[in-house]
């Protein structure tokens, strides 16, 4: 290297530092919102959410816009940070929508599965009672395979009580099996869920619900008897011409009003003490 | 001269219009914090942290506002509002992702039955 070479690379080489000397400091939060925006536009937001990811590229150029005018100045922060977050809010519900997208999709293969399944066991199901049919027929001895068959089809179709008949006919009829263990435990397995069954269908009307509706529905019906009996004396008190018959509806009325009132109360009583004995139940 | 102290009297306005801080935007960081809560960001590791950072701003921006720096008070509540509705999206993300994954396992051990 001559002199005058290396005199030019010295000069240029302090003219570069001045230059990067001189050169604004990019704000870190500048540098956040750049690399965030970059992230959201490699993600699923470019197909999933592009509006949200253009409303983040607007507030990116906000940013730089201020930046370019004024590098050290609050608002150019304040305009980065709200631009970083707009990139994540875009690849956030980016993420939201791809997760619905993947939770129906899964849900109408759920169902298409559930209904092949019972398609399927249905049919397994015809199947052995078929068998079981012909057995009868020829005058054979049911077969304990086929309860045993049965029993496992309808404890998948959730007809819990008929499985629990099928499996009890297998044991029974072969007492010292090996599989009767196995049969059992399903059948202590199903009895709770069958009595839960049981549990959650709409029990009937019980005496005393009966009863307490009964002297509730009465009782309002005699009260609205006499109050409108009530209602005709009052209406007639001054016509003396139909004195006795006044006297008559009035005496109604001071039976009727709270006989009626007293019945209805003792039907609410009935019919809530019914209830917190049920609840207790 | 009257129309001078006019003309001054309307600057004087224009210039205090634009450095308030309106209502609403405090009100709209606001709602946007309670939406994250209801929606259970304190739940979820990233919500609840852009949730605390938006409460944070909001207060920085009240007490900014006392003082009378309304301009930097405006540009702390565009922080907790950005803050905010980024909580409220990953509050409903993250859910939604625990849902999708459920189903998903449930249908693959489905698959296998068939």
């Amino acid at each position: 290297m001559n002199r005058s070479t290396g005199l030019f690379a010295g000069t240029l080489s302090i003219f570069g530092l001045a230059l990067v000397g001189c050169a604004p400091v990019i704000p870190h939060e500048l540098a956040d919102a750049r690399t965030a925006f970059q992230h959201a536009s490699a993600s699923r937001a470019s197909d999933l959410r592009p509006a949200d990811l253009h409303q983040a590229q607007v507030a990116l150029s906000q940013a730089e816009q201020s930046f370019a005018a004024d590098p050290k100045a609050d608002k150019t922060l304040d305009l980065s940070y709200v631009a970083q977050r707009k990139a994540q809010l875009a690849e956030a519900l980016a993420g939201l929508e791809l997760a619905n997208q993947q939770k129906n999709a899964a849900g109408a293969s759920i169902t298409s599965s559930e209904h092949a399944i019972q398609k399927r066991t249905e049919g397994e199901l015809s199947m052995t009672r078929e068998q079981l049919a012909e057995a009868a027929r020829n005058g054979q001895a049911q077969s304990a395979e086929l309860d045993y068959n049965v029993g496992r089809c309808l404890e998948r179709l959730g007809r819990e009580a008929e499985a629990i008949a099928a499996y009890r006919r297998y044991v029974e009829a072969r007492p010292h099996d090996p599989r009767n263990d196995e049969v059992r435990r399903r059948i202590l397995e199903l009895e709770p869920r069958q009595a839960r069954g049981e549990a959650t269908a709409p029990a009937p009307r019980s005496r005393h619900t009966r009863l307490s509706l009964g002297l509730g529905v009465g009782g309002i019906g005699l009260a609205l008897v006499g109050a409108a009996t009530g209602a005709v004396v009052l209406a007639r008190r001054a016509d003396e011409a139909r004195y006795d018959e006044n006297r008559r509806l009035a005496i109604s009325t001071d039976v009727l009003l709270p006989v009626g009132a007293t019945m209805a109360a003792v039907g609410l009583v009935l019919y809530l003490t019914g209830r917190s004995r049920q609840a207790a139940r | 001269m009257k129309f001078l102290s006019c003309a001054l009297c309307s600057s004087l306005f224009l210039v205090a219009c634009a450095t308030t801080v309106p209502a609403e935007k405090i009100s709209a960081a606001d709602s946007s914090i309670r939406a994250a809560e209801e929606l259970g960001a304190p739940k979820v590791p990233e919500a609840a942290l852009h949730l605390q950072l938006a409460k944070e701003e909001i207060g920085l921006a009240q007490k900014l506002i006392k003082e009378g720096d309304h301009e930097r008070a405006a540009g702390i509540l565009m922080r907790a509002q950005a803050d905010a509705e980024l909580a409220v999206a990953e509050a409903r993300e993250a859910p939604m992702k625990v849902e999708a994954q459920n189903e998903i396992e449930k249908a693959r051990a489905l698959m296998q039955k068939r």
